[in-house]
């Protein structure tokens, strides 16, 4: 049985024959030790929304963990999904965990925006801010599935690295990955760690603060 | 599995206006059926929503009592009340508000991208968001055990043990929703009988799962890191005691969204705009307030929708016909 309701499939459908533009790829790497539920599951949900994509979609499946891709991607746990135009072998977009919920629209969108030459929704004066930034930023945004807070925090921080590959940022999934989240102590999402700790904030920021607090990070 | 949200956010599209007939800061149940009157009233009407469309209703786990649904989620409610005000023609406009200019011919508002949009007219649906206690032990674990979210942050306190204060509906609506994930949930309340609708209190009653404190006021919060144990009082006795805690849920009333126009408007103490309460119109011609945001004895979801048809529709009689 499809995960996306018919009603929904047929909208996703349309969204995509409207709004992508450029081929997508995306990276699906799991092991053969992950044997979760959720991880069945993303691969189950991006072969339906390429079956949607009228061949502007790609999916990469990845097996080893511990294999060449795996190291060149920087994944190190699994299920992980890493975005880019077709062709670019860009992977500082990245997703940790099965992006269900309010968090499947974050993936749609992202998809939608790579599509569309990376094309971001944020001022002028912030892009250029941004493109500026010349040291590494880690990004990783803790999220629940049903949290309707936490989608805009994590297309805020996809949208800084889509516009420099300094940045990398990632969506975690909490509950799927619950030693990390201790690890950060995370009781309250959206939870936003910017390179390992150096920054930590919690809540839904609009781009303009949420870029302070890279600022401050590094 | 349960749901995927495929349309919670959407690029935004065509073209804006420089001036709106009808200028709606809000897109909650009051916001968007004020909406849809004015647009089926003629009027050109550009909604501002910085969250999601629906508002509140998307952080509602369950509602029981919005008529002719006798259970709805909260989001599928919100998704088609928003779908229901586009088919209408309303624009919707993904950015929240700073400041707004409510003295002069053209009333403007300017929002948090730094763009300024005009209006002929203004409803402030701003609604409102869950108030603090005041302690001071809750601002330092906000996010550490402290949250006003259940559905954000529920999913975190998986086999926990875990309090809830407070005793209205929104309360008592969080406590069932917890109760599903949680352990074990408390409910802290400081007088003897729930004020939650009595539907509502009866299953909370009958819920294993949830037990109560009543008479019972939150005095401090304690932990190294995070929320490690609660300290409460019984009001009646004075008695005091502590109590090991992995998380506490706070839902103990409603703070206005009305920062943006304090000193403008007039206003309870407590932040609420006072309206006409007939037509809605705040103490400036040509601004309205519904829904939350605005002092009334009854906070509903059918109110909210019911200020949003007045005040859209006394707009079309007063200003535009």
């Amino acid at each position: 049985m499809p995960l996306l309701k018919e009603k929904d499939q047929q909208a996703v459908r349309e969204k995509f024959a409207k709004e992508l533009k450029n081929p997508v790829k995306l990276r699906f790497f799991y092991s053969e030790e992950d044997t979760s539920e959720e991880t069945t599951i993303t691969g189950e949900l991006l072969e339906e929304i390429r079956g949607l994509s009228d061949g502007k979609i790609s999916v990469e499946t990845i097996k080893e963990l511990d294999g060449e891709k795996a190291h060149t991607y920087r994944i190190d746990k699994t299920p992980a999904i890493v975005v880019s135009s077709n062709g670019d072998e860009r992977d500082n977009i990245r997703f940790f965990g099965l992006p269900a919920g309010h968090e499947f629209a974050s993936l749609l969108h992202t998809l939608i925006t790579v599509s569309n030459d990376y094309h971001v929704e944020l001022p002028d004066t912030l892009v250029e801010k941004v493109r500026a930034i010349d040291k590494p930023v880690k990004i990783q945004v803790f999220v629940t599935t049903s949290c309707p807070h936490c989608p805009p925090a994590v297309v805020t921080a996809h949208y800084f690295a889509m516009l420099n590959p300094m940045i990398t940022s990632e969506m975690v999934e909490a509950n799927q990955f619950e030693d990390l989240s201790r690890q950060y102590g995370v009781q309250s999402v959206p939870m936003t760690i910017i390179n390992d700790g150096k920054q930590t904030f919690i809540g839904s920021r609009n781009p303009e603060e949420f870029f302070k607090a890279i600022e401050e990070a590094i | 599995m349960g749901f995927l949200d495929i349309g919670s956010i959407s690029s935004s599209e065509g073209t804006l206006k420089d001036t709106y007939d009808c200028l709606i800061l809000g897109g909650g149940p009051g916001g968007l059926t004020a909406g849809i009157y004015a647009s089926r009233g003629g009027l050109s009407t550009l909604v501002l929503e910085k969250g999601m469309e629906g508002g509140t209703l998307n952080f509602t786990p369950l509602i029981e009592n919005y008529p002719p649904f006798p259970e709805i989620v909260g989001m599928e409610l919100a998704q088609k009340w928003t779908e229901h005000a586009e088919q209408m023609g309303v624009a919707i406009l993904r950015e929240g508000i700073v400041e707004a200019s409510l003295t002069g011919e053209t009333l403007a508002v300017k929002t948090d991208q730094g763009r300024t949009v005009f209006g002929k007219t203004i409803i402030i649906s701003t609604g409102s968001s869950y108030r603090q206690l005041g302690l001071a032990s809750e601002r330092r674990f906000a996010g550490k055990g402290v949250s006003y979210c259940a559905l954000c942050d529920g999913a975190l306190f998986k086999n926990k043990k875990i309090a809830v204060v407070g005793g209205g509906n929104s309360a008592i609506d969080e406590a069932l929703y917890l109760s599903q994930i949680a352990d074990s949930v408390t409910i802290i309340h400081r007088r003897d009988q729930l004020r939650a609708e009595k539907a509502l209190a009866e299953k909370a009653l009958r819920n294993p799962k949830i037990r109560f404190y009543w008479d019972t006021v939150l005095t401090d919060i304690e932990g190294a890191r995070s929320v490690e144990s609660l300290v409460m009082e019984n009001v009646k006795t004075k008695t005091r005691k502590r109590e090991p805690f992995d998380g506490v849920f706070i839902y103990v009333g409603l703070e206005p969204r009305s920062a943006c126009f304090k000193g403008a408007l007039e206003m309870t103490e407590d932040g609420f705009i006072i309206t006409d309460p007939d037509t809605l119109e705040t103490s400036i011609d040509r601004v309205f307030a519904v829904g939350d945001v605005r002092k009334k004895e009854i906070r509903q979801i059918i109110t909210a929708a019911a200020d949003g048809a007045i005040a859209a529709s006394f707009i079309i009689k007063k200003y535009f016909l």
